[in-house]
């Protein structure tokens, strides 16, 4: 059952050097249960994806296109209408914890903030339940008490209680927008295998943002890789991992150092993509990636490339696909 | 909150201005506090024989051409000044911090609205302005008060809006509003807190201020009326009696400056403690 959906989701932000286009037709459905990935490098539109869905973009912003949740677009709701939806049907999880957490106020009062909003719970009721979910979070009352302010945990432990805000109100779809990135790797795995035992737990929808390839492998189903704002290729994560067709998303693999490919030695030098992200003041009408890409021709250039399908699922946006793997 | 209480003191223990403000300010307050149980007369005591006495034992200050004595007026001026400038920020708070607030948090047309009207009154000084405030509604200590409140609105309104502002930018902000919370709660919830010591320290400031300009209406006779006394009021009486008993103009001088001084003092250590940016041990 398609419990949100986008429909040529659209973002323009409007600054000094004229509206900039950061979303472009971006169109992809969330079922319940699943568990979506969005990948891309920096500034190519993940996390305004992110914030457009929960509709809390920047003020100078303009949004064209659908967001249906259960089949109603939350494009048209009021103020505080949107306010029923976020933090209750839809929460997020940030990337920095070290400033999504208000500095002047404890961990359990933080915590509680979605339960008092949403939540048909008496002061006790709200209690208990905050300390139902620091132990969810792996973050025991005992020796956490809900008193403590944010500077006295460790940015892993503030994550946490990141993740326990936003889960708070059980909501049916979990963004997390690079949950990890501000975390060193040991912490990372941990974070990660909370976020994905919490959404079978309590059955969510999980929107995974990340850059990080291994991230998305780890805790995803479907993945959606974007560049500049557009979507390049989706499809289930293990098909798009295996055939990759687009050649972005092989030059992303390929920027993947691998064991044995040691940089001293030099035996075999990691690749990179070649140029830079588009500037999103120039108006590019065709693929956006064909000035980086060696398969490009000038057809590319021309028009943007309609979704070819590989395979029932696995569907991407390109002139030239790269045909790799079994066929 | 004792901890953090504990923390500041820890701090400003070492900081030189906010141990020599806060000794000051507490004394203050203390003589403050003293005017409701003791004074060494009581203040109506008009004792003509005795007038325009040098200090001496009976009189620790002298007296003035009233032969009423100078210390026990310094001590009521003391609680006058108190409530005066208390009341009066108590108003500036009450109504500039929610304007400021709803400002920050509306932008667009409020925002606008609110602030031209702040700009409006900082365009005036504030003591002529409270002036004209007194003279078209009645000189007295309740009308000085409203004046002087008036004019701090606009100075918690702008100091808590540009405040408030920066922190409409932080990204915690942002995780409030994922978690459905509405403007106003956010204001309330995240923003104030976030602004509180911030508050503190102008409060302090506009607390001297506030004892200036008491002093200056009651100075000018649109303050606080006779009988009750005021510094202010002290100071021009003394006016006539310059040349032979210049004594008379300074012990109230002498008070309203260290009173200034000292609460000054206050509030800048206060700012050094409360911010750990500004906090280098002195």
């Amino acid at each position: 059952m398609t419990l949100l959906q986008a429909i040529d989701l659209g973002v323009k932000i409007n600054t000094m050097d004229g509206s900039l286009e950061i979303i472009d037709q971006v169109s992809f459905s969330v079922d319940r249960g699943d568990k979506l990935g969005i990948v891309g490098e920096s500034g190519c539109g993940k996390s305004i994806t992110a914030l457009a869905l929960m509709s809390l973009l920047p003020p100078n912003s303009q949004i064209s296109g659908q967001i249906l949740l259960d089949g109603e677009n939350i494009l048209g709701l009021t103020r505080k209408q949107l306010c029923e939806i976020r933090g209750n049907r839809i929460g997020i999880i940030f990337q920095e914890p070290m400033t999504a957490l208000n500095p002047v106020k404890t961990i359990g009062s933080q915590i509680s903030e979605s339960l008092v909003l949403h939540a048909n719970l008496n002061k006790k009721q709200i209690i208990e339940r905050v300390v139902e979910l620091m132990e969810c979070v792996e973050l025991p009352v005992k020796r956490f008490p809900l008193n403590l302010y944010p500077h006295q945990l460790s940015g892993g432990q503030r994550q946490r209680v990141m993740i326990a805000t936003a889960i708070a109100c059980k909501p049916d779809l979990l963004i997390a927008d690079e949950p990890t990135t501000a975390l060193d790797v040991t912490v990372q795995e941990q974070i990660l295998d909370l976020i994905k035992d919490l959404v079978n737990q309590y059955d969510m929808a999980l929107m995974m943002i990340s850059h990080d390839l291994g991230v998305i492998a780890q805790t995803t189903e479907k993945v959606m890789v974007m560049y500049a704002g557009q979507v390049m290729e989706q499809g289930n994560t293990e098909d798009v991992f295996k055939q990759m067709a687009h050649p972005y998303t092989h030059g992303l693999f390929s920027a993947i150092p691998k064991t044995g490919s040691s940089l001293i030695t030099g035996r075999k030098r990691l690749q990179s993509i070649p140029g830079q992200v588009p500037d999103p003041r120039n108006k590019i009408f065709g693929c956006k990636f064909a000035d980086r890409c060696s398969f490009s021709s000038d057809e590319c250039r021309k028009s943007r490339p309609e979704q070819t399908m590989i395979n029932q699922k696995h569907s991407v946006w390109c002139y030239h696909p790269i045909k790799t793997g079994k066929d | 909150m004792f901890e953090r209480l504990r923390e500041i003191l820890r701090h400003g223990i070492r900081n030189r201005s906010f141990v020599v403000g806060g000794l000051i300010t507490l004394m203050f307050f203390l003589v403050a506090l003293l005017s409701y149980f003791w004074t060494p007369y009581p203040i109506g005591d008009i004792n003509i024989t005795d007038k325009l006495l040098h200090p001496s034992a009976k009189y620790l200050l002298g007296t003035d051409h009233f032969g009423r004595d100078i210390l026990s007026m310094l001590i009521v001026g003391a609680r006058n000044s108190v409530i005066v400038a208390f009341v009066a920020i108590g108003i500036g708070i009450g109504i500039g911090v929610p304007l400021g607030l709803m400002a920050a948090s509306t932008r667009g047309w409020i925002d606008e609205l609110i602030m031209r009207f702040n700009d409006f009154t900082f365009a005036f000084p504030s003591l002529i302005s409270a002036i004209m405030i007194t003279a078209i509604m009645g000189p007295g200590a309740v009308n000085s008060i409203i004046a002087i409140g008036i004019f701090n609105i606009p100075v918690f309104a702008r100091i808590i809006r540009g405040a408030a502002l920066s922190i409409w930018q932080r990204e915690f902000i942002l995780a409030a509003r994922s978690a459905g919370k509405g403007r106003l709660r956010i204001s309330i919830e995240h923003v104030l807190p976030n602004t509180i010591s911030m508050l503190i320290v102008q409060a302090t400031i506009q607390f001297a201020l506030g004892i200036l300009a008491e002093a200056g209406l009651s100075y000018l006779g649109l303050g606080t009326q006779p009988p009750a006394p005021s510094w202010g009021k002290m100071l021009n009486e003394a006016q006539t009696f310059i040349h032979f008993a210049p004594q008379l103009a300074i012990y109230p001088g002498v008070a309203i400056v260290l009173t200034v001084l000292g609460l000054n003092l206050f509030g800048d250590g206060l700012r050094d403690v409360l911010d750990p940016k500004l906090r280098r041990d002195r």
